[in-house]
């Protein structure tokens, strides 16, 4: 018997109980459904993401982290696995896994020189990040709340109209094109050489430090006055050298008791001129600023006007690349320098890796609906073999093989499987689109045109696949079971 | 040389904790191309005697040997490849697969062998045409007659040309008239295709019709009439 006449035979006797055989496939298309939902709302939230992270982030930039003193990854780690158990004692080797033991380390000048020395890195800049309070047009009167980025970290930015930063301190910014809508503006014209206002914000703690105008480096600097104060003339080196670093001491002490507090609510305003409109992501309220701009506006953050210059330098630096493919080698020299790189990659990894995980989570939960339905079938096959014993004696006397019996059986299986599986991802593609429809219209400015569920290419074959495997694997029992048969007894049998 | 060989033929069935003998040391010889009828009351082993002849069955002890081939050796896929090309079986039932057309019951033998498709629609249209039949071919069986299902049945033993025909009660539920056509054509078939053929009947002018009579009583041949 060949194939044709295998699969023609199985259909044949598929269409002879079709209620049955009906009821059969739907467990498999609810399984196969169910996959292909969950596969595909997954695969649509994660390339949305990927796609609004890549349109907002600069691909040519490796960063490079300080290694010593607190890092949240690590701390996170040591805090969850640290839950329910009993107390830890904090040692010099782990003291940087606790919160307690908060300390910022900046990236040391000598390292900073290494990182601008590696071959193909264009520029090396902080990681700046700046609290802004609100946009406002000048003359227009309003304010509206925005997020503002140096252009060093900007993405692929395509600009509907104006132009890019020709200088990197210039006082100017690049805003959305969803403001013009914001402003009621017709169009990019509206806005071009404008005045903006970008008022930026101090951080919240600044508030609690008090009124002297004391910044987080004054603080420090107080604690090592006192100390050198407080220390022996003769551990300092000689009398006269210890009467000169208490002497210096005291002179900082008075003048950082002695800062006057800033003017103003903790709220600095910087005004720049609209050169570009660029289009809309998913973040619709950026403003981007040049980098040096970008600076001095995060210097406003900490009210620390040494951030972000050598002896500050913050954490973070953003290695700029000239082409991507230099990407690995820039990374190992950052290692070598001793520092921790990430790239875009790294980061858009770590995402991946996350909904990969609720993705194989969500896919177990569809995998039960499919076990459920591998058992269905068993069960029709049982009851098939059941109610065609005599027919399987009389194929028997006519001259089939247990080979024969058995295939024609697991023929059937398989084409449940198939057909559920067809069904399956038919009626899962149709009910993608609709959510697709429904998706967009609840959250138009978020998703755009995008795809709240989008079936990856693999799927559907796979799923085809999956599912006449399915088939083929419960129809195996059965399958052995009619293949057993006695002819003689199977003839006997009213 | 003898188309079918069987000597000292035991069949032993398990009831419950006892054991049946339904053929008790059977020695049987068939000519080629004879037709033997096997007469008996019922449970005298006729049955067995047939399903061990085609192979569907296997003895006890004892051995059958059919065109020189010795069935009792055989493997199961063996019997089905010896059962598939030749022996044709007509049952008392019928046993047409009902989903079925006429000529799609006839074709099931052929596409078990591996036919060509255009080439067993052929053979199975001749077929239904040598039992009369060459109107009803796209007929299921429950929309014929008992006769017309029993001439199905032969067309379908016949459709990979077998050597040996074993017919089991082949007229038994079929009315006097039906019965003595289906009679007819079968002797037909023996005197023209010269097909060794096997009937196991109660009807004794069937059995008269045979060259070779085989009464069975008890798992044993009480009279043989050449």
């Amino acid at each position: 018997m060949n194939l044709r006449d295998l699969f023609g035979e199985a259909m044949r006797n598929l269409g002879r109980r079709k209620l049955r055989t009906g009821l059969t496939v739907a467990g498999v298309v609810i399984g196969a459904l169910a996959v292909v939902l969950i596969v595909s709302l997954s695969h649509g939230t994660s390339s949305f993401i990927d796609h609004h992270i890549r349109g907002v982030s600069n691909p040519n930039i490796v960063e490079a982290w300080q290694t010593k003193g607190l890092r949240l990854g690590k701390l996170a780690d040591s805090f969850l696995g640290g839950l329910g158990q009993p107390p830890r004692e904090i040692k010099p080797d782990n003291e940087e896994e606790f919160i307690g033991a908060f300390e910022v380390l900046s990236i040391p000048s000598n390292q900073l020189q290494q990182l601008r020395e590696i071959e193909d890195v264009h520029t090396v800049r902080p990681f700046v990040f700046i609290m802004a309070r609100s946009m406002e047009v000048m003359g227009d009167g309003r304010e509206f709340d925005t997020i503002v980025s140096p252009w060093i970290q900007a993405g692929p930015v395509e600009l509907i109209g104006g132009r890019k930063f020709t200088d990197n301190n210039a006082s100017e910014c690049i805003v959305s094109e969803a403001y013009l809508t914001s402003l009621g503006m017709n169009g990019p014209e509206d806005l071009l050489g404008k005045s903006v206002r970008l008022h930026i914000s101090e951080h919240p703690a600044l508030k609690y430090i008090g009124q002297t105008g004391a910044d987080l480096s004054t603080i420090t600097r107080i604690r090592e006055s006192i100390k050198i104060l407080q220390q022996p003339l003769k551990e300092t080196g000689g009398i006269i050298k210890g009467i000169e670093s208490k002497i210096r001491a005291i002179y900082h002490l008075f003048r950082d008791l002695n800062m006057k507090p800033p003017k103003g609510n903790g709220v600095e305003t910087f005004e720049v001129n609209v050169v570009g409109v660029a289009r809309k992501g998913l973040l619709a309220n950026l403003v981007y600023v040049p980098d040096d701009l970008a600076e001095e506006m995060g210097r406003v953050l900490l009210r620390n006007p040494k951030l972000y210059t050598t002896d500050e330098f913050g954490m973070v630096a953003l290695l700029q690349v000239k082409n991507q493919l230099d990407i690995p080698r820039i990374r190992s020299e950052v290692e070598k320098i001793g520092l921790k790189p990430r790239s875009l990659e790294d980061h858009l990894g770590m995402m991946h890796r996350i909904f990969g995980m609720f993705q194989k989570i969500l896919v177990v939960f569809g995998g039960i609906a499919f076990v459920v339905a591998a058992f269905s079938i068993v069960n029709t096959l049982l009851m098939s073999v059941m109610e065609r014993k005599r027919e399987i004696g009389v194929l028997q006397a006519l001259g089939a093989t247990r080979r024969h019996i058995g295939m024609m059986f697991a023929a059937e299986a398989a084409a449940i499987g198939f057909w559920g599986g067809v069904v399956g991802t038919i009626v899962g593609w149709v009910m993608c689109q609709v959510g697709n429809v429904w998706a967009r219209g609840q959250w138009p400015y978020i998703l755009g045109s995008s795809d709240a569920f989008l079936p990856p290419g693999w799927l559907f074959p796979v799923l085809l696949v999956l599912t006449t495997l399915l088939g083929l694997a419960a129809g195996v029992y059965p399958a052995i079971r009619a293949a057993r048969l006695d002819p003689v007894e199977a003839l006997r049998y009213e | 040389m003898a188309a079918i060989q069987a000597s000292n033929l035991t069949r032993i069935f398990a009831v419950g904790e006892e054991e049946v003998k339904a053929l008790d040391g059977v020695d049987l010889t068939l000519e080629d191309g004879v037709l033997a009828a096997v007469v008996g009351p019922s449970g005298s082993g006729k049955s067995t005697l047939l399903a061990l002849l085609g192979g569907l069955d296997t003895p006890s002890s004892g051995s059958i040997t059919v065109d020189g081939g010795e069935l009792s050796g055989m493997s199961p896929d063996e019997l089905a490849k010896y059962r598939r090309t030749s022996v044709g079986f007509i049952f008392q039932d019928f046993f047409l697969l009902g989903h079925l057309t006429a000529l799609e019951n006839v074709e099931i033998p052929m596409k078990l062998a591996g036919v060509p498709h255009t080439e067993r629609q052929a053979r199975a249209k001749e077929l239904i045409e040598l039992v009369g039949l060459q109107a009803r071919g796209g007929h299921r069986p429950r929309q014929l007659s008992g006769g017309e299902r029993q001439r199905v049945a032969i067309a379908r033993a016949l459709a990979n040309r077998p050597k040996l025909l074993l017919a089991d009660e082949p007229t038994g539920n079929l009315d006097t008239k039906t019965g003595h056509a289906i009679t007819d054509m079968l002797v037909e078939l023996n005197s023209r295709k010269g097909i060794t053929m096997v009937v196991v009947t109660h009807n004794l002018e069937v059995a008269a019709l045979a060259k070779q009579q085989l009464r069975m009583l008890d798992g044993r041949f009480e009279e043989v009439k050449a």
